[in-house]
């Protein structure tokens, strides 16, 4: 660090006393100039702005002397000017800015090129300082100088289009710009990278390009020779899709041939342009695009089920506003058919009673079962195209990450079964440098898992810190009579043993009451990501939230009489929490002189709760109910007794809006 | 006895939480629903919250937009069917049919999170209740392939635009511009087919007139199809004796609670959106004000203005804001203080911002706090810091934030708890994002004469409206929130339209149109939410009233309605029943407070 400190200073020492003007006012050389210019810029690529802004003070007056060395061209007089004048507009030294272009525009014998550029540098400052039309104004002024050759005109318009592009940032007041450098009719002229940045882009405030734009500019890009096949497969795929947005088919039919015919593109776009050729061939004749078609395709192409799939893709992106989609939604759905991969499903269990807690885990037999262990992890976020380059994952090499990941996926596993108390679920999570990591405070990831009871319900989110156990619970919707908040429910308890983390997770019966799996068609959604140090591996290969790719948890039939246990179970838990809510809502609230509606609680509780207190007191002879008998009342009065707050409140709801309503009184 | 019993049983009507009034017509059933729920209405799910009627009952403030929901369900091929509502005829004049909008709650297809989440799932498609739409057939559902389609033009010119393509082939282009595009809804309602099996939600927006005498008033909306009527809805309002206050703290009824979004709503993103059309623009910027305000987004944040025009702009979103009704007082943007070059550049490396370009920032701050003051009058402007910055940014902003405190500006920033501790000093408004709304976080920002907004939890996105209602509202509310700053109101996906055209969110609470705004569940939940807040802003100043009032009868119903809002548990009420429960407080309150003056 100290050796590091020292070379600096005698660097900028060093530089100081290159950039002091000599005291007899003897001019730099251009070479010193060079020197310190390149110094400057390494300054400022180092961060040290401030620096750099004293050395660029220096080079100004450097400069100033220079521009009166008789032996300095005029050209090297105002490239050195026009050089400081740039560092200084960025340092926002505008004063000396002025001074400096004053003396420039001043020199004798100064030539209209020269002018120009000078007159483009006020523009440079003018925007710079935040006068947006004055700096255009400037620039036309520049571009307006007479005796300007192809290429003085052509960087008047180069800075034009940096400001458009920059400062602007409207491609709708570049495209004129770059119109009037093709305009100069010059193929020596580099015109093509500014109809790319045309091509490409985006206001600040939207991401909003007019296809007219994009079709121009790909239009003329594509016109220069020596374009790299990469940036060829770029514009034929916008020029295509521009040009059927605009409706202009014949010309997108010409574009997709010519890029089929580039037989220096990837096979994929070729494809892609056959692809949409034979689309816009199809939608002219109303009819559909035969897979015989797209086949042969293909094998003409030689190409591979990875390229069908991008070309199918790419055809299906150019083609979708054209005809409602009709032939772009063909080849989606073949391109998303080759890359259909079966969602893991795990079967869950039925034992008498599960292990309990991560202890009870660690200890148990099942954990040695493969018939419960569960492994499939695949990458988090796996893209489905991986799944049609397997071969060539096979051969590849793997990095130092990829490697420690290879551990993580062999030591990370799910363990589930259910009893009559809930659904209990264990993680295991392998940790191959444990204990050194915990030495080093480092941190062990994450466990983030989901759960929908069916698709159509909320789904629950949480996450385990594999560190210190803590478990957060995020809920995607509000409680209700349908929907209960994990937060309430779930148990969670995390454990090291060696080099193993263990979480254990319990679910209640109580919290899915009305969302039991068994007789039901769908099973339980379900994902387990670790966020392991190496990176995330996910049961289903998706993203976080990614429903559509979750797996799904199948359930064993519970043992003869085990449901009716577990309904029961549920029943006297229920019946427990109504005459709970039941005497702190009813008798305490809405019975009391305080706070209480007597007409409420004759006309609309008193009926109700006679019926339920009925209902509950089956329950004080369980053994002679029948299965069925229990089936029906766990479904008539579960709902009730669970969420008896909700039954309250929409009873409640009714009575209140009833009367507020009522012909008769003033709604009081 | 256990078997009368459980006979009983299965006769009542109590288990689906509702009450059934028994209607059974012959060519349809019709629900009254709860308009906010956390239940979505599908075609083929008759609704577990609702009662089998053919009478809605409503109750609203006087000027309080007021939302109403049934369902139909035919029992046989109804055809097109043309649903009209009367005037509503109160004893002492009448509320027009013009004040009563009939909407159809427009089913389609949306990602594997849809109604729970804003985040993106491309990979499931589920049907969701959103759209409030006069025309049903603006958008075009195929339920067998569960794709969307979105109406383009009018009449014979109209044709139908795929928008449910998957992410996969989005391309290279933005392809929508929904301010150009001629995408629009019909100003009233269209004829709605009805079909044997397939129910439909239908929504009522009723305007209660701020003149509006309180009490019962009466209506009708008829369903007629060629040229038969099939049957009737009831209405029946009722206009409380009282309009609402705007909303204000819970922790303090002399403080605004704050309602704003993130939006596109302004000119220089029309203007872009339109190729400078302004005229176009303004008319756009001005209909989506009026749809937030009559959502009660009472102000914008306003963006960074970087364009040659930029004073024009400034001057005219300004104006456009107080025509449409919004406050402008305090005003939150627009302020230069942030600045990439500057924080990159110079404060984040250590370096010194030169001279001339401090200057330049402060001459530019002074003339947009100046152009402010001229329009508005006053210098009650907050200047938006970096969104969401780490340490590293928010400090190295110091002297941005010191600029505008000198000036006698505010500072606004997203932020969090950790925040607190090197950042508490220089924040004014402070939003914080997530779930978790925390009393504690409150205080401590209140402790510094600081405010604290919410945004994320959870953004805009999620259909259920319920979920909208309660996070934006009451738990904001009770937790002793200032407000609500969410992200956003629309403009997030490349095509609005698509839902499964991204892999990371699905932010929006309404679609945007050439010449207005598609209403949503969510969105409606949202008007609900802050009127939530402006009940109970009502409850707490008529209970202040009672218990100032001397009676000990006044004084305990007053108190009893304090404690009533106390002891709510925002989490998890019934909304629905909350908001009755208070009009219920302030009408006992308002009956007292009349009998002790007489």
């Amino acid at each position: 660090m100290i050796v590091k400190h020292v070379k600096t200073l005698i660097l900028m020492m060093g530089i100081l006393m290159l950039a002091q003007p000599t005291s007899g006012q003897e001019p730099m050389g251009w070479e010193a100039f060079q020197e310190l210019r390149k110094e400057a810029q390494q300054l400022q690529r180092d961060k040290r702005l401030d620096d750099a802004r004293e050395l660029h003070k220096r080079l100004n007056a450097a400069v100033l002397i220079m521009l009166d060395d008789p032996a300095l061209s005029l050209d090297r007089k105002v490239t050195a000017g026009l050089i400081v004048a740039d560092a200084l507009i960025n340092d926002g030294e505008y004063d000396s800015v002025l001074a400096l272009l004053e003396r420039l525009r001043a020199l004798p014998d100064i030539t209209a090129a020269g002018l120009a550029k000078i007159q483009c540098a006020f523009g440079d400052m003018a925007n710079s300082q935040g006068f947006q039309s004055k700096a255009a104004d400037l620039y036309e002024e520049a571009l307006a100088l007479p005796d300007l050759s192809a290429g003085d005109r052509f960087f008047v318009l180069g800075k034009m289009a940096t400001y458009c592009w920059r400062s602007v940032r409207d491609p709708e007041q570049l495209r004129p710009v770059v119109e009037r450098m093709l305009a100069l009719n010059d193929p020596s002229l580099n015109v093509r990278n500014w109809l790319r940045i045309l091509a490409t882009m985006q206001p600040p405030s939207t991401n909003w390009q007019r296809p007219e734009t994009v079709e121009f500019a790909w239009n003329h890009f594509l016109r220069y020779d020596g374009i790299s096949a990469k940036d060829r497969v770029t514009a034929f795929a916008g020029l295509i899709e521009a040009r059927v947005v605009l409706g202009m088919t014949p010309e997108a039919g010409q574009s997709a041939a010519a890029a089929l015919a580039d037989e220096e593109l990837p096979v994929a776009t070729r494809l892609m342009a056959e692809l949409v050729r034979l689309g816009l061939d199809a939608t002219a004749a109303g009819t559909a695009v035969q897979s015989t078609q797209v086949e042969a395709a293909k094998t003409s192409l030689q190409a591979e089920a990875l390229d069908l799939y991008h070309a199918l893709n790419g055809a299906a992106a150019a083609l979708k506003t054209l005809d409602e989609g009709r032939i772009a939604r063909g080849y989606a759905g073949q391109a998303e058919q080759l890359v259909a991969r079966p969602k893991p499903r795990y079967l869950c269990r039925y034992v008498e009673q599960a292990p309990l807690g991560a202890a009870g885990w660690f200890a148990s037999e099942l954990l040695a079962d493969p018939l419960y262990r569960e492994a499939r992890f695949l990458d988090y976020s796996q893209k489905d195209a991986d799944a049609l380059i397997l071969d060539v994952n096979a051969e590849r090499e793997v990095g130092a990450k990829e490697q420690d990941k290879a551990a993580y996926f062999e030591q990370t596993a799910f363990y589930m079964v259910y009893d009559k108390a809930g659904w209990h679920i264990f993680v295991l999570c392998g940790e191959p440098n444990l204990a050194a990591r915990q030495a080093n405070g480092e941190s062990l990831g994450a466990l983030e898992m989901y759960m929908a009871p069916t698709p159509d319900s909320p789904y629950y989110q949480w996450i385990v810190g594999l560190d210190d156990g803590e478990t957060s619970t995020y809920d995607w919707s509000s409680p209700h009579a349908g929907f209960r908040s994990a937060k309430e429910y779930l148990q969670a308890e995390t454990r090291i043993l060696g080099d193993r983390i263990g979480v254990y997770l319990f679910f209640p019966w109580e919290m899915l009451y009305d969302k039991l799996p068994f007789g039901v068609e769908s099973g339980w959604l379900f994902e387990t990501i670790r966020w392991s140090p190496a990176g995330g591996l996910s049961w289903s290969g998706g993203r976080v939230h990614n429903t559509g790719k979750w797996g799904s948890i199948e359930w064993e039939a519970p043992p003869d009489d085990a449901l009716s246990q577990l309904r029961l179970g549920l029943l006297r838990k229920g019946w427990q929490k109504y005459r709970k809510a039941s005497k702190e809502l009813v008798d305490n609230y809405w019975r009391s002189r305080d706070f209480g509606d007597p007409e409420f609680v004759s006309t609309r509780l008193d009926p109700a709760l006679e019926r339920f207190d009925q209902a509950g007191a089956l329950l004080q002879q369980p053994e002679g109910l029948s299965d069925a008998e229990i089936t029906r009342l766990a479904s008539e009065m579960l709902p009730v007794w669970h969420s008896f707050e909700y039954w309250l409140a929409a009873e409640r709801r009714d009575y209140l809006e009833q009367r507020l309503t009522a012909a008769e009184g003033d709604g009081r | 006895m256990k078997q009368q019993v459980l006979c009983r049983l299965l006769l009542l009507p109590v288990l689906a939480g509702c009450m059934v009034a028994s209607v059974a017509r012959a060519q349809y059933s019709s629900y009254a629903v709860p308009a906010i729920s956390n239940e979505k209405r599908l075609p083929d799910r008759l609704p577990q919250d609702g009662r089998l009627s053919d009478e809605l009952r409503a109750v609203g403030a006087q000027g309080e937009i007021v939302p109403a929901s049934f369902m139909i369900f035919p029992e046989r091929d109804l055809g097109a069917v043309q649903l009209t509502a009367s005037a509503l005829a109160g004893d002492q004049g009448s509320i027009p049919a013009a004040n009563v909008d009939i909407r159809v709650v427009k089913c389609w297809y949306q990602g594997g999170t849809g109604w729970h989440s804003y985040f993106a799932d491309s990979d499931r498609r589920v049907l969701i209740p959103e759209l409030l739409l006069h025309d049903e057939d603006l958008i075009r559902v195929d339920d067998e392939a569960e794709e969307n389609y979105v109406r383009l033009g009018d009449g014979d010119a109209a044709r139908y635009r795929w928008v449910s393509y998957p992410d996969q082939v989005k391309g290279a282009l933005p392809i929508f511009n929904h301010a150009l595009e001629p995408v629009a809804d019909s100003a009233e309602l269209q004829p709605v087919q009805l079909s044997e099996g397939s129910g439909k939600q239908f929504w009522l927006t009723l305007r209660i007139p701020e003149e509006a005498a309180a009490g019962l008033y009466t209506g009708t909306i008829s369903l007629a199809a060629g040229g038969e009527e099939l049957g009737r809805m009831t209405v029946t309002l009722r206009v409380l004796p009282f309009s609402l206050p705007p909303p204000r703290t819970w922790y303090d009824l002399e403080r605004d609670f704050l309602s704003t979004l993130y939006n596109h709503t302004n000119l220089d993103v029309m203007s872009e959106l339109l190729g400078e059309d302004r005229a176009a623009a303004e008319r756009k910027v001005l209909a989506e004000m009026k749809n937030l305000r009559d959502h009660n987004v009472d102000t914008l944040l306003l963006p960074r203005i970087q364009r040659r025009d930029a004073e024009e702009i400034m001057t005219r979103q300004l104006e456009l804001m107080q025509e449409a009704g919004m406050s402008t007082d305090p005003l939150i943007g627009f302020m230069q203080v942030y600045n990439w070059e500057l924080l990159y550049r110079y404060l984040m490396t250590g370096n010194e911002i030169p001279p001339g370009k401090w200057q330049q920032l402060v001459a530019q701050t002074e003339e947009q706090r100046a152009l402010i003051q001229k329009v508005l009058g006053h210098t009650n402007i907050y200047g938006i810091g970096w969104d969401e910055p780490g340490r590293s940014v928010l400090e190295a902003q110091l002297p941005l934030f010191a600029l505008l405190h000198d000036m006698g500006m505010k500072v606004y920033s997203t932020g969090k708890d950790t925040h607190f501790g090197y950042a508490g000093f220089n924040e004014d408004i402070v939003n914080y994002p997530g779930h978790e709304f925390k009393p504690e976080s409150a205080r401590k920002w209140h402790a510094m004469g600081a405010r604290i907004v919410s945004y994320a939890g959870p953004h805009t996105g999620p259909e259920n409206p319920d979920f909208i209602r309660r996070t934006h509202g009451f738990q904001l509310y009770k937790a002793d929130y200032d407000g609500s700053a969410n992200y956003r109101y629309y403009g997030y996906r490349r095509n609005i339209w698509n839902d499964f055209d991204s892999e990371s969110y699905r932010i929006c609470f309404v679609y945007p149109t050439r010449d207005g705004i598609i209403d949503t569940l969510h969105w409606e939940g949202f008007r609900e939410a802050i009127d939530d807040i402006r009940y109970a802003t009502k409850l707490c100043q008529v209970a202040n009233e009672a218990v100032a009032a001397g009676s000990a009868e006044a004084r305990y119903a007053g108190k009893k309605a304090l404690q009533y809002l106390a002891l709510l548990d925002q989490d998890s009420a019934d909304l629905n029943t909350v908001r009755l429960e208070i009009i219920d407080h302030i009408l006992r309150m308002q009956r007292i407070l009349e009998g002790d003056a007489k």
